[in-house]
Parts: structure tokens; sequence; C-alpha cells
């Protein structure tokens, strides 16, 4: 894939402004010295240096249950942006104000093994937001019915702790992150909880499940959750005129604005993030990367398909 | 659609008032107040101070936003909203001109009435304004929220911001006054303060709505340039 | 957006301008030279403004904006009051509330040679002159004029020395004389060193006569021409009020 696209490069320079120090130089050299200058290159030719056309995407495979000790989780990679979803089931008590609902909480990881940017001992600066923006999409896009995760209203819900990890940063972070939470809550399956003598919720394991089923159980089953409009994304780089969807993180550090719009399954806009960044969006380029939005979630919706039908087969 | 009448009589379209004052803080190098109506926000600005911190590409200037929350310690909210500023406020300074130095802005809420990060914005462009730090252009930033009718009002106070069902925050570059005529000063077709520096949104709405939010997110934008200008004018006079 | 009319340049000057105001249009200005002070940028074909400020045009050619800041930007030939924070063995290192701090060679000085090399302890306030400032290195300083000699540069002993702004230093050295100052001088006796780093110095004979100085000086910033002249009046009034 590489090397096809750098002899491009030098036959594409040659013809160019001849006195240019870049044609003298190497491909690589030239690369480091001249990050944005290597990228205009193959912008104007309408290719990246991956050899994706500007709108494509980088592969993307979901893969599910990962972990067998979670009750839900899923490993998403883009590229080779890899994140890892878990999500583990907890009976509390809910909210005075809402009885009957359940609880999500978020957290992103992003371990210093993930990228030469984060040093061990020193958080990154992105985790908390990218956290953040994950809990606003999920919990407003309306995916999960919260009242779906009660047990008993006022007494008993389900928590559920979804912890994402990042394994390996390689930019359009945020999309890796929501495919792989809404792959592990489609994966998800709620426990059987049984009530117990003291009329506490207990949570049964394995071997119980058959004798105990019929006593008292408030789940009969394990069940799976029912999802709604799931939110997907797209992250896209802007420079010029240019519109690069799905960025590497070479690509997000050299052209630094970024915009990630997120559409749920009813094409309807859960967000639309763009902070700041040195290119100004105008009205057009807005729904030029929504348009491209709409073509990824059909991509992603057929991955994630695919993938629970697999699982189902096995 | 019917006009829907607002908690304190404002039409749609009606920004609170808005109070802006600059150099109110002895020992930093630039501070501004920023007010609209119940919100305020209390911005400062140190430096540029020689060295950028690690991670950071010292051939530019950094900025570094610090959010000082009304009471309390800081969370994902804080962190979230210290890394959309530091992004804008980027975006607007020219970070060319100091290289490898670190201009840091302490962002103090003094009180959140709505509109909270917009009013910060502001705050800290007329903050970075009186800091003499240089910059591309200014910033003016506003919040627009969009009810389950798709009714769309502008500056929503705390109250109408929880019980709308979606909001957009939008940052645009200010109207500037130029000597070009006014085809050369186009960018494809579009004035520059068409296009947007910022926008963070919550809650779920239709694409035409938050199309609908920009535009008018930027008639606002207008009226909160003139202001800025304004104010920063009467502010240069009592200097001379 | 009603501003989007076209506007000529002359109309902008002496007027407050923000960034992002367009001053000049160059493609339309073939042939000419002109050029440009603080607070202005060539963005491709036009002169654009990067601080807030009162634009100002100085004929045949020249433009910058004024404004005033608590923070000082180098910039060559300019004389400014630096503190020594550190000596090394070719340099001292002085802040004169830049960026960074500026370098004075050991032997910027009126005949200065390795075997005369003055001796400053940290903290000695200097008026000297910047001769290099280019962004991404320390600028640096001289205690000589263009010709070597020592003229008024050096250090400054005793006195006090208070900050203020650029606005304010600019306002005291300009001709001419401010009339603050000149009212003070009709009164008092007093040795005064102005940086354009917003830093000012003051000796007089008696403590007493530079706070009166000093006092009058800061008050003096946001003051016009006649309110000055008013302000150094009751402050003089209320000294001999005071003392008889």
């Amino acid at each position: 894939m590489f090397c096809g696209k750098e002899d491009k490069l030098e036959t594409m320079e040659l013809p160019n402004d001849s006195g240019d120090l870049g044609s003298e130089m190497e491909v690589d050299a030239f690369r480091r010295l001249f990050p944005l200058r290597f990228y205009e290159r193959h912008l104007a030719e309408s290719i990246r240096p991956d050899a994706r056309p500007l709108s494509r995407a980088r592969d993307t495979t979901v893969a599910l249950g990962a972990v067998a000790s979670a009750n839900g989780s899923a490993l998403a990679k883009i590229g080779s942006t890899t994140m890892l979803a878990a999500i583990k089931m907890e009976v509390m008590t809910p909210s005075v104000e809402l009885p009957d609902e359940g609880c999500i909480a978020i957290e992103f990881h992003m371990p210093p093994i993930c990228s030469p940017l984060v040093r061990p001992g020193r958080p990154a600066e992105v985790a908390p937001v990218v956290s953040k923006q994950l809990s606003d999409t999920i919990l407003s896009s309306g995916m999960i019915n919260l009242k779906e995760l009660s047990l008993v209203s006022g007494k008993a819900a389900w928590m559920a702790y979804l912890d994402i990890y990042c394994l390996d940063a390689d930019g359009a972070l945020f999309d890796a992150a929501l495919l792989s939470a809404v792959a592990a809550f489609s994966h998800l399956q709620i426990p059987v909880v049984s009530l117990n003598d003291d009329g506490k919720i207990v949570m049964l394991s394995e071997e119980q499940d058959d004798g105990n089923l019929d006593k008292g159980a408030v789940n009969k089953e394990k069940r799976k959750i029912a999802l709604s409009s799931i939110p997907f994304s797209l992250t896209c780089v802007l420079h010029k005129n240019y519109i690069l969807a799905d960025p590497t993180a070479e690509e997000e550090s050299i052209m630094e604005t970024v915009v990630t719009v997120v559409l749920d399954s009813s094409n309807q806009l859960v967000s639309l993030y763009k902070p700041g960044g040195p290119v100004l969006a105008r009205t057009s380029v807005l729904q030029d990367c929504v348009a491209l939005t709409r073509q990824r979630i059909k991509e992603l919706q057929n991955i994630l398909d695919e993938a629970i039908s697999g699982m189902e087969v096995d | 659609m019917g006009e829907m009448v607002r908690e304190d009589g404002r039409t749609a379209n009606q920004l609170r008032p808005l109070n802006c004052s600059r150099n109110i803080l002895n020992r930093a190098h630039g501070s501004a107040r920023w007010r609209q109506g119940d919100t305020e926000v209390l911005a400062a600005v140190y430096g540029p101070k020689a060295g950028t911190k690690k991670n950071e590409n010292p051939e530019k200037a950094c900025i570094e936003v610090i959010w000082k929350p009304q009471s309390g310690q800081i969370g994902k909210l804080e962190k979230e909203y210290e890394m959309i500023m530091k992004k804008t406020l980027q975006s607007i300074c020219i970070l060319t001109v100091n290289p490898n130095t670190t201009t840091s802005i302490v962002v103090q809420v003094v009180h959140d009435d709505g509109a909270l990060l917009p009013c910060a914005v502001n705050a800290a462009c007329a903050a970075l304004v009186d800091a003499g730090i240089p910059m591309k252009h200014l910033a003016v930033a506003i919040c627009c929220c969009l009810a389950e009718s798709g009714y769309l009002i502008l500056d929503p106070t705390k109250l109408e911001e929880q019980n709308m069902k979606s909001l957009a925050y939008l940052v645009f570059p200010n109207s500037t006054t130029s000597v070009c005529t006014e085809e050369a000063s186009l960018v494809d077709g579009e004035p520059m303060e068409h296009g947007i520096i910022t926008s963070v949104t919550h809650g779920v709405m239709l694409v035409d709505n938050y199309l609908h939010c920009l535009e008018r997110g930027r008639a606002a934008s207008a009226k909160l340039s003139d202001f800025l200008r304004k104010s920063l004018k009467s502010q240069l006079q009592s200097d001379s | 957006m009603e501003e989007k009319l076209s506007v000529s340049p002359a109309s902008l000057v002496d007027q407050l301008v923000v960034p992002g105001d367009v001053i000049l249009d160059l493609s339309s200005m073939a042939n000419q030279t002109i050029k440009l002070g603080g607070g202005l940028r060539q963005d491709g074909d036009v002169i654009s403004v990067i601080k807030a400020g009162k634009l100002r045009f100085s004929k045949p050619n020249k433009y910058w904006v004024e404004s005033s800041h608590k923070r000082y930007v180098p910039s060559v030939e300019d004389h400014v009051l630096g503190i020594v924070v550190d000596c090394k063995a070719d340099n001292f290192l002085v802040d004169i509330k830049g960026p960074s701090l500026a370098f004075l060679p050991v032997l910027a000085f009126e005949g200065g040679t390795r075997r005369n090399i003055p001796k400053f302890q940290v903290g000695a306030l200097l008026y000297v002159r910047v001769v290099k400032a280019n962004p991404s290195m320390n600028p640096e300083l001289s205690c000589t004029d263009a010709s070597g000699k020592a003229a008024e540069f050096g250090l400054l002993k005793d006195g006090y020395m208070f900050e203020s702004s650029t606005g304010l230093s600019r306002m005291l050295l300009s001709s001419p004389t401010c009339p603050v100052l000149e009212d003070l001088g009709k009164k008092l006796s007093f040795e005064i060193a102005v940086g354009l780093n917003g830093r000012v110095w003051v000796n007089a004979d008696s403590p007493s006569s530079i706070v009166i100085v000093a006092k009058a000086i800061m008050n003096s910033e946001f003051l016009s021409a006649a309110q000055q002249r008013i302000m150094v009046k009751k402050l003089f009034d209320k000294i001999q009020s005071s003392t008889v």
C-alpha cells in the first residue's frame, strides 16, 4: 500500500516547480521536514499518503465479546485506532428523583501504551474530554431507555459501568470509542438477579441459575437491552477546501481543524463538534461533513449488524 | 410557529443586556469581565511567559486555559470547557509572533445563569485584547436553544437551557471593518464572519434545525461584535 | 455587516481598530512603499490589524497601532528599564518585562573590555537600549548608544522605580513634554528615566518629592492634558495645606 504511493509522490514532484527543494529530497525526509506541503501535494491529487481517497474511512472492524468477565464487551478498530469497551452491571438504589431509571457511568481511559504523547503517571489531557463527549452523546441520543434498567421501582436499578480503553490512538478517537461503546451495549446481556429473603437483590451465578429461576427472580432470564436510534459518528479534518474523512493521528496534528458529526439512525443530528481550528467552517462545508457522515453510518451499521449476526451463529 | 413567551419577557432573538469591562485586575497582564444578564465571567491573561509545556510545539506560542468554577472542584465538564476554550482561542491568536512562550488565561465563573461557555469565550477574547496578545481577529460566542417544536431562542437563561430539548454553542469571527471592497473580502462567496470557529451541541436535533441555529447565531453575532467594538472604543478613549 | 461598505484608509486613521480589521489593500496600491509599526501585519494582499488600539499614520508612509499594555514586546532601539536577575560569565540576564529574559553582554559598555567588566548585583536597575529583538531568541541589550558612548545608559542608583503601562511611558516620552511632567518640573527638581517597557524611575533630593512625582505620574495615566494640570495643582495644594 505504502510504496506504491511513495513512487507516485516522486513522479508528481518532478514536473512541478523544478527549483523546489522538495524534488531533490528523499520522500521520508520531505514528509518530516515539510509535513504540510507533503500533505498538500497529495491532496491536490485527491489522494492521501495511505492511498485512501479523501472521503474514505479506514478499514473498520468490530469484535463482540472480547472480555469474558464483563457483561458486555467489544473491540473496535478503525485503521489502527483500537478501542476496547466493556460493561459491568451492578445493582444500585436509584435516586429519589428518578426512582424507576437506571444509570450509565462512562469512563474513557488512555493508558500510556496508546500513544507516545501519553506519559506514565500523567493522565492524558483529552481523556476526560472524550469521556464527557461520549456520555453526552450516548445519554442524549436516547439510544438506551434508562427505564429499561430499572428492577424494582424506587428500590433497585441497574448501574452500567462502561469503561473504554484506548489501546492504540491513531486519530478519530471519538469515532472508535463511540463505535466500541455502541457495540458493547449491543452485546450486553443483563444478568439474572433475584430477591433474596431479606428483600435484597442478589446476582445469581451461572450454577445457581437453574434451581433458583422460579424463586422470585426479577429477570427471568438473561436478556438483551433494546437499542433505539443508535448514534454513529464521523470525524473529518478540514484543510483549505479539502475535507478528509476519518483522519489518522498524523493528519489531525498537521491539519488542526477537526469536525466530529454524530448522527443517529434516523439521520438526526446528535452532536456537531468543532473545537476551534484555523479553518473557519462554512455552512456548505458542514453540510458536506454531514453528508459524509450519512454515508459512513450506513457502513458502520452494516459492520455492527455483521458482528452481531456473527455472534448469534456461535 | 407561535411566539413563545420567555420568562423575562424577551423576544426569541433578543440577547440579555451585555456588559464588558476591561483592565479590572491590577496584577494580570490583561483582564476582562463579561456579563450577559446574570451570567458573569471574569477572565485574566498572564503572559506571554517564556517556555512551553511538554507536548506543545515550541515553534509556536502555547495557549493555556484554566477554568475556575464558581464553587467546588473541577470535573470532566470543566476539562471539556478548558479544551474547547483553548482550541478556540488558539485559532484566533497569531501563534507565530511569540514562539516558545505560554500565555495563560484564567477563567473565573462569577455567576452561571445560562450560556456560560459563550460568555467565557467572550470574556477571554476581551481579556486577550486587553493584554495585547496578537490576534487574527476577534471571536464572538452565542448560545442557541431549540425547543421540542423547533422553536429557537438565543442567549438562554439557565432555566431555559434546562427546559429545552437541545442547544448549540457557536463561536463566530467578529465583523471587521475593511478598506477592501465587499466582493474582495468574501471567502468563496461568503463573508469571513460567516465561518464557524467553534460549534458544540447538546441534545438531538434535525440537521435543518442546526442550520437554522447557524443563521440566527450569525445574525446575533453581528450585534455582539458591534457591542464588543463599542466597548473597546469607549475604554480606549478614556485612556488618552 | 453594514460596515462592509468600502472604507478609505484615511478615515480609519486615529480611529479605534480591532484585530481583523483590514486597513490597507496592497493590490490597489502598486509601487508604494509603506512602513508598518506595531500591531499590524501583512496577510497576503492586505494589511490587517492584530492588536486593538488607535490607528496612527505619520507622513509619508508609516502606519502603526497605538495601544497600552502591561507587558512589553521588545523592539530594536527601544530604551527600556531592566532589572538584573542573574550574572553569567558573558552576559547579565535582565528582566525587561518581555516574554523572555534579555541578555546584556558584559562587554556592551563604553570601552568595555574583559578587564573592566562592571559588577551589578542581582536586582540592580539599568537603563538600557534594545539592540536585537528577534522572535524565538532572547533579546539583546546594550549600555551604549549607537556610537559606543555610554550616553545616559547604565545603572540607576537610588531613587524609586514603579511599573505602569507602555501607554503611560509613551505619553511621558512624547514631545512636547506632557503636562504632568511640565507642571511638576516647575515646582520640583527631580530626575526621571522612562523605559518604553512601562517602567519609570524617579529620583529627587528628598523622599517626599519622589513620592509626589511618582504619585502624580501614576495618577495621570487616564487623564487628559487639562485634567493632568488640575490633578498636579490639587496635589500641591493638598501638600501645602497639610504642611502649613
